[in-house]
C-alpha cells in the first residue's frame, strides 16, 4: 500500500552523513520571506490557500499498481502527469490512476530521472481537457520561509476522505530538492507542493523522522529534463542535476554591479565571449550586486536554460544584453 | 474471510513491507548527493508552521484555552486533557485512552487536584463523562456549531496544555467505520493443539508494547485455554479498543503472561512494519466515529479529549483520536452537544432526587 521512503530501517551512517550535510548552519543573510508570521500574514495564507484550493485538488491524482498506492499531480491538458521516480520505477509500466472525482484510468510510466526521483507519466488522450495546474518556471525564486501547501493521498487513496491537505512554509531550498514543514507520509509519494498562487513547486518525495522532515524533488529536475522524460529516457547521471554552470568568477564593484574575475575554458560565459573585466548589472532583468546571489541565481536553474544578462564590456560604457545557454556543472 | 479473519490484513501488510525495503535502498543511494549543492539557507525553526514565533501570535487564545482544560490521571506527570463543560464542574475526556491512567483524579490549573465521580462512559463516541464538586469552573462555549472549512487554520493544547500547536483543517468530514480491535500479531499456520502459535508483530502494536514475541505460544486469553486461531479471534474480537486482556503464554517452553491493551486494527494494519512516524505515537482506537473533522495539528494521543479552536478562539470540536503522522480526528460541536447535554441533565435530575 505504502510506496514512500522512510529512514528508520536504513543504516544509521547514512541519517548522519545526510544530516550533517543538509542541516549545515546558515551563511547568507536571512531572506525577506523568512520572516516571523503575524497573525495578519496566517489569515493571509488561510485565504489564499482556500482560494486556490478546488483548482489545485481537481489536478491530484492517486496513483495504484499490484504493491503500492502514490500521488501525483496533471499539469497538463493532455494529461501529463508529475510523480516522484521511486513511484513509477520502470518506463512503460502501467498504473491505475484515480481522478479527483473518483473516476479511473490508465496511466503510462514515461520517462524518469533516478538520480532525483522526478518522473512523468502519461494519462489517456482527454475527452475536452484534463484539469490541470500549471508548475512554476522560476525555481531560483523560492526562500525559505514562503508559504506552500501539500496535497495527497496518505496511506492511499480513500474515496471517502478525499484529498489531504497540510499548509507550511519552505524551510530549506536546495538545487534539486525542497524542505517544507508541510507534514508528509506514506503514499503521498509523488503528490504536488504548491506555492500560494496554485502553481506546483515540489513533488513529494521521502520522509525523515522529524515533523519538518519533508523532502520534494524541485522543478529544475523536471524542466532539465523536460522533453528526454517525455521521450521515455531514464536519466541516472545525478551530476546532471546539479544545477545550471555558467563557468565564471564574479566581485563586487564599486558601482553596484558585479565584475568578472575569471572565465573558465570550453564553459557557457567563455562560448558568450564574456571576459574577465566585463560587468554584469543584471541577470533577467534582476539587478545582482553579491557574488553569491549570482552564483545562487545560476545554481538554482536548470542546465539547458537560457539567462539573459546585462552586461558592460571591459572598456565601454553602453551595457548589451546577452544570452547565455546554462550547462551541467562539469564532472570535477 | 471468515476462518482466518487476522491473516488477511497481515499478509497484505507484509506485502508492502517488503516492497518497502526495496524502494529504499534504490532511491537513497540515488538522492542523497543532491544535497551537496544545496542552498545554505534555512528557515530559523522559530518561524516555521509550529515554531515559537508563529505561535506566539497565539497567545491570547491560548490563555483562554488554557482555563477550561484540566488533565485527568493519577499523577501529575502522567496524565490525559480533559476538557471543562460546565462551571459546576463536568468534564468530559477520551474513554478509551482514559483506562490506562486510573485511578483518576482530575488536575487543575491552579496545581489543585480533586477527586472525580463518573458519569458515563460512552462507548458510541468513546467519551467519558465525569464530574468533580469545584463550583466556578471556567467552561468552554460549545453552544453552537462553528462551520469550518479545508485549509481553515485550527489549534489545540498539547503537552499537558503547556504549549499550543497550529495546522488546518484537511480532508472531508465523514463517519469512519469500525474495523475492530486487534493484538496486531500474523498467526502461523493454524497446527498446534495447545496454543496459536505467533509468527509476526506487528511494530507499535499493542502486542509489541506488551511484550509479545515471535514464535511465542499463546495459551489462554483472561484465563480461557484457546486453541484455534478462529478461537482467539473471537476472543478479541468480543472486546473493545482500549480494553485490556491478559494473555498466557509459552516462550521456548517457558510460560509467561502479560497484559495486551487492544487498538483497533486500521491502526495497526496501517502502521504494521512501523513506518508511520507518527511522532509521539497514536491513539488506542481511531475509528468506529459517526462524524469526525480532521486536522493536521501535530498533537499526542494523551492529547485526546482536548477542545480544537478556530484561531479566533471559538470551539470548533473535540479532539478524539491521534491516527498517523498527518492526521487527528476531531468531534464536532453538532455530534456530542445533543447527547452530552441530556447526560448531565439527567445526572442533575438525578442527583437532584437523592
Amino acid at each position: 500500500m505504502f510506496v514512500f521512503q522512510f529512514i528508520r530501517r536504513r543504516p544509521a551512517v547514512w541519517c548522519l552523513v545526510a544530516l550533517g550535510t543538509f542541516f549545515s548552519p546558515a551563511l547568507n543573510a536571512a531572506a525577506d520571506t523568512d520572516k516571523p508570521a503575524t497573525l495578519r500574514d496566517l489569515q493571509q495564507v488561510q485565504k489564499k490557500v482556500q482560494a486556490v484550493l478546488s483548482m489545485a485538488e481537481k489536478a491530484l491524482v492517486a496513483i495504484e499498481s499490484g504493491s503500492g498506492a502514490a500521488s501525483g499531480v496533471i499539469v497538463h491538458p493532455d494529461g501529463l502527469v508529475l510523480t516522484a521516480a521511486h513511484v513509477t520505477m520502470e518506463v512503460g509500466h502501467k498504473y491505475k490512476v484515480i481522478l479527483h472525482d473518483g473516476r479511473t484510468v490508465e496511466g503510462t510510466a514515461l520517462g524518469l530521472d533516478n538520480s532525483t526521483d522526478a518522473a512523468m507519466l502519461q494519462l489517456p488522450a482527454p475527452a475536452t481537457a484534463w484539469p490541470y495546474v500549471s508548475i512554476n518556471r522560476e525555481t531560483h525564486q523560492l526562500k525559505p520561509g514562503l508559504w506552500c501547501f501539500a496535497l495527497g493521498h496518505p496511506g492511499g487513496y480513500d474515496k471517502d476522505r478525499g484529498r489531504v491537505l497540510r499548509v507550511g512554509r519552505l524551510i530549506k531550498i536546495a538545487s534539486n530538492m525542497l524542505q517544507s514543514d508541510c507534514v508528509l507520509m506514506a503514499g503521498d509519494s509523488g503528490g504536488p507542493l504548491f506555492n500560494l498562487n496554485g502553481e506546483v513547486i515540489g513533488i513529494h518525495s521521502q520522509i525523515w523522522q522529524g515533523r519538518d522532515q519533508n523532502l520534494h524533488v524541485g522543478m529544475a529536475p523536471f524542466l532539465r529534463s523536460w522533453d528526454a522524460m517525455k521521450r521515455n529516457e531514464v536519466i541516472h547521471t545525478w551530476a546532471q542535476g546539479s544545477g545550471g554552470w555558467i563557468g565564471l568568477s564574479t566581485a563586487a564593484d564599486d558601482n553596484d554591479g558585479l565584475s568578472i574575475r575569471a572565465v573558465a575554458k570550453e564553459s557557457p560565459a567563455e562560448r558568450a565571449a564574456l571576459k574577465a573585466g566585463d560587468r554584469i548589472l543584471k541577470v533577467n532583468n534582476v539587478s545582482v550586486s553579491a557574488p553569491v546571489d549570482f552564483s545562487e541565481i545560476i545554481r538554482r536553474r536548470p542546465a539547458g536554460e537560457i539567462v539573459t544578462l546585462e552586461v558592460v564590456p571591459a572598456g565601454a560604457e553602453q551595457s548589451r544584453r546577452l544570452d547565455v545557454k546554462l550547462s551541467p556543472r562539469p564532472a570535477d | 474471510m471468515m476462518t482466518k479473519p487476522f491473516s488477511q490484513p497481515a499478509a497484505s501488510a507484509c506485502r508492502y513491507f517488503s516492497v518497502l525495503a526495496a524502494m529504499g535502498t534504490l532511491y537513497f543511494q540515488a538522492a542523497l548527493p543532491s544535497f551537496s549543492h544545496a542552498d545554505d539557507r534555512v528557515l530559523p525553526a522559530d518561524n516555521r508552521t509550529n515554531g515559537e514565533s508563529t505561535l506566539d501570535n497565539l497567545a491570547q487564545v491560548m490563555e483562554k484555552m488554557r482555563q477550561s482544560q484540566v488533565a485527568l490521571g493519577k499523577s501529575r506527570d502522567a496524565t490525559l486533557a480533559a476538557t471543562v463543560l460546565s462551571e459546576d464542574g463536568y468534564i468530559i475526556a477520551k474513554a478509551s485512552e482514559a483506562q490506562q491512567f486510573k485511578p483518576w483524579k482530575i488536575f487543575l490549573q491552579d496545581g489543585s487536584d480533586i477527586k472525580v465521580r463518573i458519569v458515563r462512559n460512552d462507548h458510541e463516541l468513546d467519551l467519558l463523562l465525569l464530574k468533580v464538586e469545584r463550583q466556578g469552573m471556567q467552561a468552554i462555549e460549545w453552544g453552537q456549531s462553528i462551520a469550518v472549512q479545508a485549509g481553515q487554520w485550527l489549534c489545540s493544547l498539547t503537552g499537558s496544555s503547556r504549549e499550543i500547536r497550529l495546522g488546518v483543517l484537511s480532508a472531508r468530514t465523514r463517519d469512519i467505520p469500525d474495523s475492530g480491535v486487534v493484538l496486531g500479531v500474523l498467526m502461523g499456520a493454524d497446527e498446534a493443539e495447545d496454543g496459536v502459535l505467533i509468527e509476526e508483530v506487528a511494530e507499535d502494536s499493542p502486542a509489541q508494547i506488551a511484550g509479545l514475541q515471535a514464535n511465542d505460544l499463546v495459551v489462554s486469553v483472561d484465563g480461557k485455554k484457546v486453541t484455534s486461531n478462529r478461537m482467539l479471534n473471537q476472543m478479541v474480537n468480543a472486546r473493545r479498543a482500549g480494553d485490556v486482556v491478559k494473555l498466557n503464554y509459552l516462550r521456548e517452553g517457558s510460560p509467561g503472561e502479560c497484559e495486551v491493551r487492544l487498538a483497533s486494527r486500521s491502526r495497526v494494519m496501517m502502521n504494521w512494519a512501523g513506518e508511520d512516524f507518527a511522532n509521539g505515537g497514536t491513539s488506542v482506537r481511531t475509528d468506529n466515529f459517526p462524524e469526525i473533522i480532521q486536522h493536521e495539528i501535530p498533537l499526542i494521543p494523551a492529547d485526546m479529549g482536548s477542545a480544537v479552536y478556530n484561531i479566533e478562539g471559538q470551539v470548533v470540536g473535540l479532539n478524539i483520536a491521534r491516527v498517523n503522522r498527518v492526521t487527528t480526528f476531531a468531534l464536532p460541536i453538532s455530534v456530542f452537544r445533543e447527547p452530552i447535554e441530556k447526560w448531565i441533565k439527567e445526572d442533575r435530575e438525578k442527583k437532584s432526587r437523592q
